[in-house]
């Protein structure tokens, strides 16, 4: 029985016995039905196999199916709710309760979030107040009085190592300020050289009012002079002294200063010193004079392009700033375009205070030149043993355990407190998934077991 | 008579009677879907009960989608499915008692449960959605998500096989009757 050969499919024909076809399509059916034998047998056929199969009935359901589901009913949320307050109450309730607790992995894992910010990110607080007293520090009144003090001296265990930070534009002196004459004491130089190359830089510097006035002439080459030294001195401490008085005597500042104290190695000190660009020979020399000069450096860039750049630029943005502001003045428009003007304003107000730091930047380098030293004390071999005692070498062991115990114990709670967020959030996410698989796996054992 | 879908929603109003008719009306259909797929009685007994529970803890989140007996069929086939996967060594999940066990059904009954045994799973589920739980093509076709054709085609493979595979077997038991 074919489409081509027969108008009606044999699985139509059983849509049409199964009340499965549309009533036009149905009538057609029931029509073609009446007059074909073939189609005929067909629906016996079928009518007889459904007839076989509805000889299989099952047996009655038990009646503990009643009993459970009826006692669930019963205990059901649903059909309390509109019975008694109360009831409404506690389905209400029960709602609430799922939605603790989701509120509940939600507040766990804000917890969780806050503890990493906290352990991993340093409080903005305490980095504002911090950063609040370096500004104190910097701006203390006797701010050459820092830079020239004496270091002090870290843990007594270890090399005392000592590290002055100075802010250049806060430390810079006046030119013409006068030099707070040295301590007597201090001037036990190597030799008077200092002295007196002190001395004619002090006579020099009256020449000029300001540095800036003299370097930034126009048509005068501008360079940015750096230089870097390496001295070893045979007597350190005057030595070091000699340092403070030159950075005195030739109006400069030390932007870094580090001095190593450490027993049983040579003394040592590291600085990046700032000078006048005018008084820098002279201080080279009067430094070369502490010591044996092992290197030598010194190097300039000439900045002339970008001195005169950033001036034009700056000049430019400032009469575009006056235009605009005329422009304000004078004109009047919609709101839209005095807005617009505005904001104009501003951006070439921020052009021109960033163009002024860049350009106040550039002519510190090429007023104060920068020099590094290296001074080194020259290697004595000595004679003391400084090994320390048994006893003492006992004591310090149990002191490193307590304190290495102590350590250890802090950096497990640490550990704890980090870790324990993160798996109280993992038990509240895989609770349900786990105790919804363990019961599934209990179920199908169980399953198999009765099946089997 | 309330329809099932209007039951249902009273249901979820709160009124404990309109799920009670349901049960009364679906108890025994549910209950024979389990048994005529399993072979351990008391398994079916169970997940038929598991069902209506199912249907009473997720009445909160019932929508009248689709009819109520379609999405009743829906989870006692979740169910059967479940047992079957759980049960996959075994090849033949429907029920298939000693012959001692079912001694109760008559002659034809147990040749159309061994008939149905050789079928196709897949003819034979939709053979059995049909002429047991009397649910339409387009239910059936939900139900196991697959189109309707499909339902139709397999419907009719599984009934001309079923009477290729029934016929010897009555006549065969009508010559040894007689």
């Amino acid at each position: 029985m074919t489409a081509e050969t027969h108008p009606v499919e044999r699985e139509q024909l059983m849509a049409y016995l199964d009340g499965e076809l549309a009533a036009n399509e149905a009538a057609r059916v029931a029509a073609h039905l009446q007059e074909c034998a073939e189609c005929q047998r067909l629906e016996a056929d079928l009518r007889s196999v459904s007839a076989q199969m509805l000889s299989w009935n099952v047996e009655p359901a038990p009646a503990q199916i009643n009993d459970s589901v009826l006692a669930a009913l019963h205990a059901s949320p649903s059909q309390q709710t509109a019975k008694e307050p109360w009831n409404l109450f506690r389905f209400l309730f029960q709602r609430r309760i799922r939605i603790a607790r989701w509120g509940l992995a939600a507040a766990c894992v804000g917890v969780a979030a806050i503890i990493l910010v906290k352990v991993f990110v340093p409080s903005t607080t305490d980095e504002f107040q911090r950063l609040q007293l370096e500004s104190k520090v910097y701006r203390a009144p006797d701010q050459k009085a820092a830079v020239n003090s004496a270091p002090e001296v870290t843990g007594s265990g270890e090399p005392r190592r000592e590290k002055l930070k100075v802010e250049p534009s806060l430390l810079m002196p006046a030119p013409a300020t006068p030099a707070p004459p040295p301590p007597p004491e201090q001037l036990s130089m190597r030799s008077g050289a200092v002295a007196k190359l002190s001395q004619m830089a002090k006579k020099r510097a009256d020449d000029f009012a300001s540095a800036d006035q003299i370097l930034l002439q126009p048509n005068a080459p501008m360079i940015a002079r750096t230089a870097s030294l390496k001295i070893s001195a045979k007597d350190f401490q005057s030595a070091r002294a000699g340092v403070d008085r030159i950075i005195t005597s030739f109006h400069g500042f030390a932007a870094s200063m580090t001095i190593n104290n450490a027993v049983g190695e040579p003394q040592s000190l590291n600085a990046e010193l700032h000078f006048p660009a005018a008084e820098c020979n002279a201080a080279l020399a009067a430094l070369k004079a502490l010591g044996r000069v092992e290197q030598e450096q010194q190097g300039g860039e000439e900045v002339t392009a970008q001195v005169v750049d950033i001036d034009a630029r700056l000049k430019n943005a400032r009469e575009t700033e006056t235009r605009l502001q005329d422009i304000l003045k004078t004109r009047t428009g919609k709101v839209s375009d005095v807005l617009e003007v505005e904001n104009q304003i501003a951006e070439t107000r921020q052009k021109i205070e960033q163009m002024e730091g860049e350009q106040k930047a550039l002519h510190n380098r090429i007023t104060f030149s920068a020099i590094t030293l290296d001074l080194h004390e020259e290697y004595q071999a000595s004679l003391e043993t400084n090994a320390p005692s048994a006893g003492r070498r006992i004591r310090n062991a149990i002191v490193d355990g307590f304190r290495s115990a102590a350590e250890s114990s802090i950096a497990l709670l640490v550990f704890l407190l980090n870790a324990v967020p993160s798996l109280l959030l993992a038990t509240v996410v895989l609770f349900w998934p786990a105790r919804w698989a363990w019961r599934k796996l209990q179920r199908a054992s169980a399953g198999n077991t009765a099946i089997a | 008579m309330t329809s099932d879908e209007q039951l249902i929603l009273d249901f979820q109003r709160g009124s404990q009677a309109a799920f009670a008719e349901l049960f009364d009306r679906y108890r025994q259909p549910v209950f024979g879907f389990f048994r005529r797929r399993l072979r351990d009685a008391a398994r079916a007994e169970e997940l038929a009960q598991e069902t209506f529970l199912v249907v009473l803890r997720g009445i909160e989140r019932y929508e009248p989608r689709a009819t109520f007996r379609t999405y009743l069929y829906s989870i006692a086939f979740k169910q059967a499915s479940g047992e079957y996967r759980r049960a996959k060594h075994d090849p033949v999940p429907i029920s298939t008692e000693p012959v001692a066990a079912a001694q109760q059904d008559s002659c034809d009954a147990l040749w159309v449960r061994r008939a149905l045994e050789k079928l196709d799973e897949q003819h034979r589920e939709v053979l059995l959605l049909r002429e047991y739980e009397q649910l339409s093509y387009d239910e059936i076709a939900e139900l196991l998500k697959i189109p309707v054709n499909t339902v139709r085609s397999r419907l009719f493979r599984a009934r001309m096989e079923l009477k290729s595979l029934l016929i010897p077997e009555v006549s065969e038991i009508k010559k040894v009757s007689l």
